[in-house]
């Protein structure tokens, strides 16, 4: 196998034709693996970076600008982990404490509306006031925490 | 849910409908329960009409969203309203009075007349909502 330190001047030029590359990360947990192999890490590293700045400038930017217009009935918002799937989950925490029907439309639109952006989602609104109450339907200390608790928006906004 | 045909999901809409009637006001979670599995059997009729059926919860939302959207919003309330009563502790539950007013006379009211006009009219036409 050809050997090519990462010290070479130009950049390395692997070809999906090519045979094995090994590379050396600094804990020195090293990877075999074929070219094509390497050439898909590279498209899934490329994917993912784009998602998630989709995800960012998207989805939680929507989600965010929701809830600040509804901010009399939100009191918090949480993404629980993993995020992805059929749909993403959403929980919405009233500050009512029982079932809010006008929210309820609210969150149906924003579905909808999601839905058109390629973000499909199923939105919950749960009406707790302790991480305890929340433990029913997501962990928060497992979740992304979209808004709230006096803090507005806790997500990376898109500007 | 196993696929079922437009009759089959018919008379287990009516089937839960007969219940519901009989669910004690002191029962309010049981009746937003049972409200919500009416739903879920009309909606279910309705996919049936164009030979699917859902998997889960949420693909069953999303096929009302995109398919059905003017009984989006009754079908998610029914959805999370029940949703609520299951998980929530009593202290938070909508009483019998909010049930019955919102849940039963609006949300299933309105799915119900819905999916029994795209039932009448699907020999004739698409059932989709002719708003999409």
């Amino acid at each position: 196998m050809q050997s090519t330190s990462s010290t070479s001047k130009g950049p390395i030029q692997l070809h999906y034709t090519g045979g094995q590359v090994v590379v050396t990360p600094e804990d020195q947990d090293r990877f075999v693996l074929g070219v094509s192999q390497a050439i898909t890490a590279c498209q899934n590293e490329v994917a993912g970076r784009r998602f998630l700045e989709q995800f960012k400038n998207q989805l939680l930017h929507e989600l965010c600008k929701w809830c600040v217009k509804h901010g009399d009935r939100v009191q918090s918002c949480y993404l629980p982990f993993p995020i992805g799937g059929e749909c993403i989950k959403v929980f919405v925490v009233t500050k009512s404490p029982i079932f809010d029907f006008v929210l309820s439309d609210a969150i149906a639109q924003l579905e909808i509306d999601l839905d058109g952006q390629n973000w499909p989602c199923d939105i919950l609104q749960i009406a707790a006031e302790t991480p305890e109450e929340f433990l029913a339907f997501f962990d928060p200390q497992y979740s992304l925490q979209v808004y709230g608790d006096g803090d507005g928006c806790t997500a990376p906004d898109k500007s | 849910m196993a696929m079922g045909t437009v009759a089959q999901h018919q008379t287990k809409a009516e089937h839960h409908r007969q219940f519901l009637a009989t669910v004690p006001d002191s029962y309010p979670d049981w009746m937003a329960t049972v409200a919500f599995y009416t739903a879920v059997e009309l909606v279910e009729a309705l996919a049936a009409l164009k030979g699917s059926h859902s998997t889960s919860h949420e693909t069953r939302k999303r096929f009302v969203r995109q398919n059905h959207p003017r009984i989006a919003r009754e079908f998610h309330t029914l959805y999370n309203a029940s949703l609520d009563a299951r998980y929530e502790p009593k202290e938070r539950w909508i009483d019998a009075e909010q049930v019955k007013r919102e849940l039963l006379g609006k949300c299933l009211t309105n799915v119900t007349s819905y999916v029994a006009s795209r039932m009448a009219k699907a020999e004739t036409g698409p059932t989709e909502d002719p708003a999409v």
